[in-house]
């Protein structure tokens, strides 16, 4: 009796604490949400258009997790498959003093721009990203050795960020971050992003030091016009050694009349290459006048985006580019001043809910090589 | 190579002005696609909705909050914050309260009058 009796108790108040377990789980507001684009990118004037670009179809998905614990504390974490496999895009808890005081830790894109902002393929019409934020679906990516500043830029870090507002119609939005940084080999010339994402070399800073950048942008907005303009910077050095610096910056504006978006942004970075032991055989070019080879090397890009709906149909038309400026190395395809301009003009087409057809056209004009069409056809949506 | 460039740019910033000037002309969808046209809807709802059409845009298009997995009124409210959250989201407390009240009456509405919203604007 006196067992049965207890057995009683203890289930009893197992099930009172399941329960207010149970209870407590469901007062956390979870949300699941993701987004699948496959694209088609043909070249018709290339035969062989694999030797330089990734081509044919690619799949990007995405899917995301949040949880908020109260009003105060949320966490995101986000998974990422495309061209380079896996990935983890999110992973980051947010502490949220106030509008003016957020902290953001674990694993995220620092603030940088206004495209990385809508980098996911549900976000934007066009089936890939402006030039300066390339991820690797450009003509000549590896001659290049993608853009300025590839989309997303996902890294480890802290960052604490904010917003204020000056009435309805005026907000300020701050950010400040310290995160570990691109990563590049010993004696490189340049950014490896195969090293800022594969396991082998474990997801942790390659140099002991961390990267730091900031971003600052000022929006007026009403219900018919949004202006923004933005301005950012990170700093740091990429190779294990700690020695060869890099600093990028950018600018970006923003102008929505209606439901019509007019965008730009330009983006330089300025990277410090290593000169090696012998620079005259490992480069292309010999030294300045001064007799000594000029170490670093400047890239550029920009892009303006006019994004008009009419219906259910959205029509971009887009102008990007890229320059680099700097030496080259004794194999390279460039030159010390090479140049990428792209025109692109496309539209989406909106099938059903939040389903989108993709048509878009770009011709590449390329100061070192042949100029190229491209044609991509794709399917995009969120879920 | 420069000249060149600051001719594009020229070019291509004078005609996106002209562009956006005459598109600012035209009447503009401001509710989106968010309430169906085949019946009346409150007016603080419809104000509610037009911030909603101009906030959630500004980041991303509004398919993301059509397709949304959210069901009830509490979780709006979180996903309303969440998203106030954002850097560059733009949306005030006041804010999220009117769109908390547009989503959680969309919401209300059935499947077929939420489907009409988005085919038929």
């Amino acid at each position: 009796m006196k067992r049965s009796l207890a057995t009683s108790i203890v289930v009893a108040s197992l099930a009172t604490g399941g329960g207010a377990a149970a209870q407590s789980v469901d007062e956390l507001e979870r949300n699941f949400a993701g987004s699948v684009q496959l694209d088609y990118m043909a070249v018709p004037t290339d035969d062989l258009a694999r030797e330089d670009a990734l081509d044919g179809a690619t799949v990007e998905l995405s899917m995301k997790l949040a949880m908020d614990f109260g009003d105060h504390v949320s966490s995101n974490v986000k998974v990422c498959v495309a061209c380079h496999g896996l990935e983890v895009g999110m992973a980051f808890f947010d502490l949220r003093v106030a509008d003016e005081l957020n902290f953001r830790v674990g694993r995220f894109t620092p603030a940088f721009g206004e495209f990385p902002l809508r980098h996911d393929p549900a976000n934007h019409r066009t089936s890939d990203k402006p030039l300066p934020y390339d991820m690797g679906r450009m003509l000549r990516t590896a001659d290049w050795n993608m853009s300025v500043l590839p989309a997303p830029w996902v890294d480890n870090g802290l960052e604490v960020n904010g917003t204020h507002f000056f009435g309805d119609d005026v907000q300020v939005d701050y950010a400040a971050y310290a995160v570990g940084g691109p990563r590049g080999a010993t004696d490189s010339l340049d950014f490896d992003y195969r090293q800022s994402r594969t396991p082998e070399n474990y997801y942790v800073d390659n140099n002991s030091r961390p990267t730091v950048g900031a971003h600052l942008a000022w929006t007026v907005m009403s219900e018919h016009l949004i202006f923004m303009l933005g301005a950012s910077g990170m700093t740091g050095t990429f190779d294990p050694e700690n020695q060869q610096s890099f600093v990028v910056g950018g600018v970006q504006a923003l102008m929505r009349i209606e439901g019509a978006f007019l965008r730009a942004e330009y983006l330089a970075r300025r990277t410090e290459m290593s000169l090696g032991e012998d620079p005259a055989s490992r480069f292309r070019y010999g030294p300045g006048e001064d007799g000594q080879f000029d170490p670093y090397f400047l890239k550029e890009g920009f892009y303006t985006e006019l994004e008009v709906p009419v219906g259910r149909f959205d029509f971009v038309a887009r102008w990007d580019g890229l320059r680099r400026r700097g030496n080259v190395m004794q194999m390279s395809e460039l030159r010390s001043d090479s140049a990428l301009l792209r025109y692109t003009l496309g539209g989406a087409f909106m099938l059903r809910e939040g389903l989108r057809l993709k048509l878009s056209g770009e011709l590449y004009d390329f100061s070192d090589f042949e100029d190229d069409v491209v044609v991509h056809l794709g399917i995009a949506g969120p879920f | 190579m420069t000249r060149r460039l600051l001719r594009h740019a020229a070019c291509t910033t004078v005609t996106a002005v002209v562009f956006l000037t005459l598109w600012s002309c035209l009447p503009g969808p401001s509710l989106g696609r968010l309430l169906p046209g085949n019946r009346p809807h409150p007016v603080e709802i419809r104000e509610a909705c037009t911030v909603t059409a101009v906030k959630c845009t500004r980041c991303h298009n509004i398919d993301r909050v059509l397709v949304a997995q959210v069901t009830s009124p509490n979780q709006w409210e979180a996903y309303v914050a969440r998203m106030r959250r954002m850097t560059a989201s733009g949306i005030t407390a006041t804010d999220a309260s009117r769109i908390v009240q547009c989503l959680v009456y969309r919401s209300s509405l059935g499947q077929e009058d939420r489907r009409e919203a988005i085919v038929g604007n």
